[in-house]
């Protein structure tokens, strides 16, 4: 199968030049964003969002993601059936200004709608909207009591089109280029807000919206500051590194952390203790990193790790009375890459697996574009041979030393070498298969960072200094807040990102630099 | 009182007998023609098969195994049931077992002929593919929501169509409901259990709470419409299509609502008591419980038309000869198919994988015969539910080692209102006229036929569906 494997950096197709309606501003990216696009919220942030909006933490309405974006019978009858269950909480009658199971009165429901409305659609209501919500509920109130009538009101406004989706339309302003809308200060507010916490603005959001705060970059980076030391904050950028970048959540073509597969007679270290260790572990670094400052050095080198006892005996280390952090050899482990869940995850269920480890090292953490296997690729396990002393390595460039194979595998193996000395739990082997010596060189081809490793250890030193690699991951975290590639009128934010980042070592500011970019601040008219 | 239901001892003589329910005034449709019923039931990744890209069968000498072991036992048009169907057996003489088809809207319009997001979308809507950041939707609606949405207006039902999916590895729906509107299904049984017998309450008498709760839900969806009609006037063109979807979505639901208020007396399913929404359940014992809300609902007249996807999973509850820790999804054990012949690095496994792909695909056999017993021992009027449905079974490939959609699994079970003729094998390969054992083949059978003739079985007068992809337009011929 003829796949390009040129080791072009994906994802952001980045256009030096700018859009051609952009207005360059002294050290920002030019003016432009792409057209507004109707979106709702994934169930995630609808169950995070009525929590919040309710005051019920433990609230736990369900909700289905769809595959497309238009919404199926399923979603509608589950936001149905989501609404219906959050009313039987009650929990909205105590934001209710007057006794709901007295006689009430209208003004007390106008007084509801125009508190509990305007915090449930993250802006104040238009007069329209306004009107239609006093309509259902003076419509319930001819035959219902006033907390019957206040009950339909609320199912209405908790599955209601206006807080379930999210419309931008911008503000027109002179000064912008032709097409070109500022986002609102309530828009931005929810930008931030689903970005940062899966969830609606907080109070101090949305009144820094009203205040004309977030009007400026400065205000809206002000804001995602604040955001950022928030525990929800942490939770993102959490789930951003470890289930998407890594992809130890799974994907259509790999299962997670808690489903792989594993020989129990290869591996009776393995079991459900493990594997909650392996997760805990992964997401206590992440977090651990993001609390130190964010470093990227610190993810890729890092030897600090939060273990329980079966986790310790993989990495040979004592075992804590519980979990507890520890520190890992310096000569066995640096950083992300080197952990158990990441080398565990892309294995197969006896062995390592020097192809998948590498296929996602190239592909998903610095985005080089090398195509999907072909369709008659062998996917039988890579493993030792029977009565024939060579390594897995060796196996695997027999296996893909074929010109239909190299091209791709040219770049995929020498990556994927590097972590030779871990086996297929992610434990350190010294030799293989009981003598076999293990050759851990390797090469990072098609990134800036060239030139032969020895090992894990120091292609991760290579990774955390790598400008492919931060590239890549502003790349990631762009289709993270947009859930889609750029447009062409955001090559530049992404550029201008991109460039920023590069002299950065802080993860945070990535999401700074984003959330200040025009990609994340203006809107295009809707087409 | 509108909605009755037959609990133990309150209806003993309903208990242990195959009632049907809607037999007053729901068996015969708005129009005066019978009740009809579709089943589409699809199994991801497709079956033991030897059939190329182009459907040329492979040799078995060389790499690739050349077992077809979907196909009958027998080359003849009576059919004798293979190796992965014998748990149809006590329903054969209702099968139609329907080999040398293609899916043309993938084999003649996908990059290579065919690859996992072409052959997903195309299966069941023979549409047309639109690719947006590397991902394909369908531009056309799935042959199952065309016939819910024509029978709902023939026999008006609570669900115009159930979905539901035994969950696990696949590669995205075949499903839609119009152009780039994927359909969801549902995979929890409990849910689906709630969904369809909340509110049927034990007594005889009108209930006035009930009627009013039933009021205001119809007077709350009235509000949500409200509101996607305030929001509709704010977006862009590109962006109708979803205001529009959820607002007729919601129209549904008013109508159910009006119809459940209408229902006859229901036998509920058993296997439920005590069961939670998210529990844990093996792909078995969901398998079944889903299979018997479809009965279920079918028996209640709450559906004309439902929906079970079988993902591509590890039967690892059943003997796994290969090994029970070889692979952790069914699309990697599949692909074994190009390595299991006599001149493959897995041909000292051969025989095993051949038994576990033989064990797990026939698990999925069993699913449909679980369907298929159903309806058949289900009287209505003179004969059975069986008789007035229709079961079709496809995936979306063949052989799923080499991601081929040509001669895919295709088989009809019911004879839709005595409209098929069953128990029969036919073979729309033309090569296998002169040979029926040839490993030649050429075909002009498209799914767009197979699904044109399910459109004239159910009484409709339609003449094509799907793209131009096919080579002939037309229903297949040979069926009735």
């Amino acid at each position: 199968m003829g796949v390009a494997c040129v080791g072009h950096i994906g994802g952001s197709d980045p256009d030096p030049n700018g859009g051609a309606e952009g207005t360059r501003e002294p050290g920002s990216a030019p003016l432009d964003a792409a057209p507004a696009r109707l979106h709702h919220l994934t169930a995630r942030q609808y169950v995070n969002t009525v929590r919040d909006l309710l005051d019920v933490k433990d609230a736990s309405p369900v909700l289905v993601d769809d595959e497309g974006d238009v919404p199926s019978m399923l979603l509608a009858e589950k936001l149905t059936a989501a609404a219906e269950y959050l009313v039987a909480l009650k929990a909205h009658k105590k934001f209710v200004p007057c006794p709901v199971d007295g006689a009430g009165s209208d003004e007390c429901a106008k007084q509801y709608i125009d508190t509990f409305a305007t915090r449930a659609f993250r802006r104040p209501l238009t007069d329209e909207e306004t009107s239609w919500l006093l309509t259902v509920y003076l419509t319930a109130k001819k035959t219902n009591t006033f907390a019957q009538s206040i009950d339909e009101l609320t199912l209405v406004i908790l599955q209601a089109p206006q807080l379930f989706y999210i419309a931008e339309e911008g503000l027109a302003e002179s000064s912008l280029p032709g097409g070109l809308r500022r986002l609102s200060g309530y828009e931005r507010a929810s930008r931030l807000s689903y970005l940062l916490w899966d969830s609606m603005p907080d109070a101090e959001l949305m009144s820094a919206a009203k205040s004309g705060a977030l009007d400026t970059k400065e205000g809206v980076a002000a804001q995602a500051k604040r955001m950022l030391s928030d525990d929800r904050a942490r939770v993102t950028l959490r789930r951003f590194v470890v289930d998407e970048w890594l992809g130890l959540a799974g994907t259509r073509t790999h299962v997670g952390i808690e489903d792989m597969v594993k020989d129990p007679a290869v591996f009776p270290v393995d079991s459900p203790t493990l594997r909650a260790g392996m997760r805990a572990e992964i997401e206590h670094l992440v977090d651990k990193v993001v609390a130190d400052g964010g470093s990227i050095k610190q993810l890729f080198t890092s030897t600090d790790a939060y273990v329980n006892a079966p986790l310790a005996k993989v990495y040979g280390v004592t075992a804590p009375s519980g979990s507890a952090w520890v520190k890992l050899d310096t000569a066995q482990r640096a950083g992300i890459l080197t952990r158990a869940s990441f080398l565990a995850v892309y294995s197969n269920p006896t062995v390592k697996s020097p192809i998948r480890r590498g296929a996602q090292l190239v592909k998903h953490l610095l985005c080089l574009e090398i195509g999907d296997p072909p369709p008659t690729v062998n996917p039988t396990p890579v493993t030792h041979e029977p009565g024939k002393s060579q390594t897995i390595r060796q196996n695997v460039e027999a296996k893909t030393s074929e010109p239909v194979c190299a091209g791709c595998h040219n770049i995929v193996n020498p990556a994927g070498f590097a972590f030779e000395h871990y086996d297929g739990i992610g434990a350190w082997e010294q030799v293989e298969a009981g003598s076999l010596p293990i050759d851990w060189t390797g090469e990072l081809r098609g990134t800036d960072v060239k030139g032969t490793f020895n090992g894990a250890i120091e292609m991760s030193q290579k990774l955390a200094e790598s400008r492919t690699l931060k590239d890549c991951l502003v790349s990631r975290w762009f289709r993270k807040v947009f859930a889609r590639s750029p447009a062409p009128t955001e090559a530049a934010s992404v550029l201008e990102v991109q460039t920023n980042f590069a002299k950065s070592d802080d993860l945070k500011e990535m999401v700074l630099g984003l959330v200040q970019s025009p990609a994340f601040l203006y809107v295009r008219g809707a087409e | 009182m509108d909605r009755r239901m037959f609990l133990k001892g309150a209806g003993a003589i309903a208990i242990g007998l195959p009632l049907l329910e809607y037999h007053h005034g729901k068996a015969w449709g708005r129009d005066g023609t019978p009740a009809k019923r579709l089943i589409v039931t699809f199994e991801h990744g497709g079956t033991i098969s030897p059939a190329s890209r182009g459907g040329t069968k492979d040799n078995g000498l060389g790499e690739h195994h050349g077992w077809d072991d979907w196909g009958p036992a027998d080359p003849g048009e009576s059919l004798v049931l293979g190796p992965i169907h014998t748990p149809l057996e006590s329903v054969r003489e209702y099968c139609l077992l329907l080999r040398g088809i293609d899916n043309m809207a993938c084999t003649k319009k996908a990059p290579y002929g065919g690859d996992h997001g072409y052959a997903n979308v195309t299966a069941l809507t023979a549409a047309d593919v639109f690719v947006v950041d590397k991902d394909q939707s369908s531009l056309g609606p799935s042959i199952d929501h065309v016939v819910a949405q024509r029978l709902a207006e023939r026999n008006p039902v609570a669900f115009k169509e159930l979905h539901l999916m035994v969950p696990g590895h696949q590669y995205g729906t075949p499903l839609y409901s119009a152009a780039k509107s994927e359909v969801s299904s549902e995979t929890d049984p409990v849910a689906v259990f709630k969904a369809l017998f909340t509110g049927f309450t034990p007594t005889g008498m009108p209930d006035p709470e009930l009627t009013r709760i039933r009021n205001n839900k119809k007077s709350v969806l009235d509000g949500v419409m409200s509101g996607l009609g305030i929001l509709r006037k704010k977006v862009g063109k590109n962006d109708l299509a979803i205001i529009d979807a959820h607002t007729e979505h919601l129209r549904e639901l008013e109508k159910r609502i009006e119809l459940l208020a209408a229902q006859p007396t229901c036998t509920l399913p058993t296997g439920f008591e005590g069961r939670k929404v998210g529990e844990s359940l093996r792909a078995d014992v969901r398998g079944n419980l889903l299979v018997d809300l479809i009965l279920a609902a079918m028996r209640c007249g709450l559906t004309n038309v439902a929906t079970l996807q079988i993902a591509d999973i590890i039967t690892s509850w059943l003997p796994t000869p290969y090994g029970p820790v070889a692979f952790d999804i069914g699309h990697s054990l599949h692909h074994l198919a190009r390595e299991v012949g006599p001149k493959g690095p897995e041909a000292a496994n051969a025989a095993k994988w051949r038994e576990e792909m033989q064990i797990n695909r026939r698990w999925r056999m069993t699913l449909l015969q679980r369907l298929a017993e159903g309806l058949k021992n289900t009287p209505e009027g003179a004969g059975n539910m069986l008789d007035n449905s229709l079961i079709l079974h496809t995936s979306e490939f063949s052989d799923g080692s080499v991601h081929s959609s040509a001669d895919i699994p295709m088989l009809l079970i019911g004879k839709a209102g005595n409209y098929f003729r069953t128990g029969r094998h036919l073979n729309y390969n033309d090569k296998a006229v002169a040979d029926p054992k040839t490993l030649a083949y050429s075909t002009t059978a498209s799914t767009h036929n197979v699904f044109t003739s399910v459109l004239q079985a159910f009484g409709y007068d339609d003449t094509h569906f799907g793209n131009d992809a096919a080579t002939v337009k037309g229903p297949l011929p040979r069926l009735v």
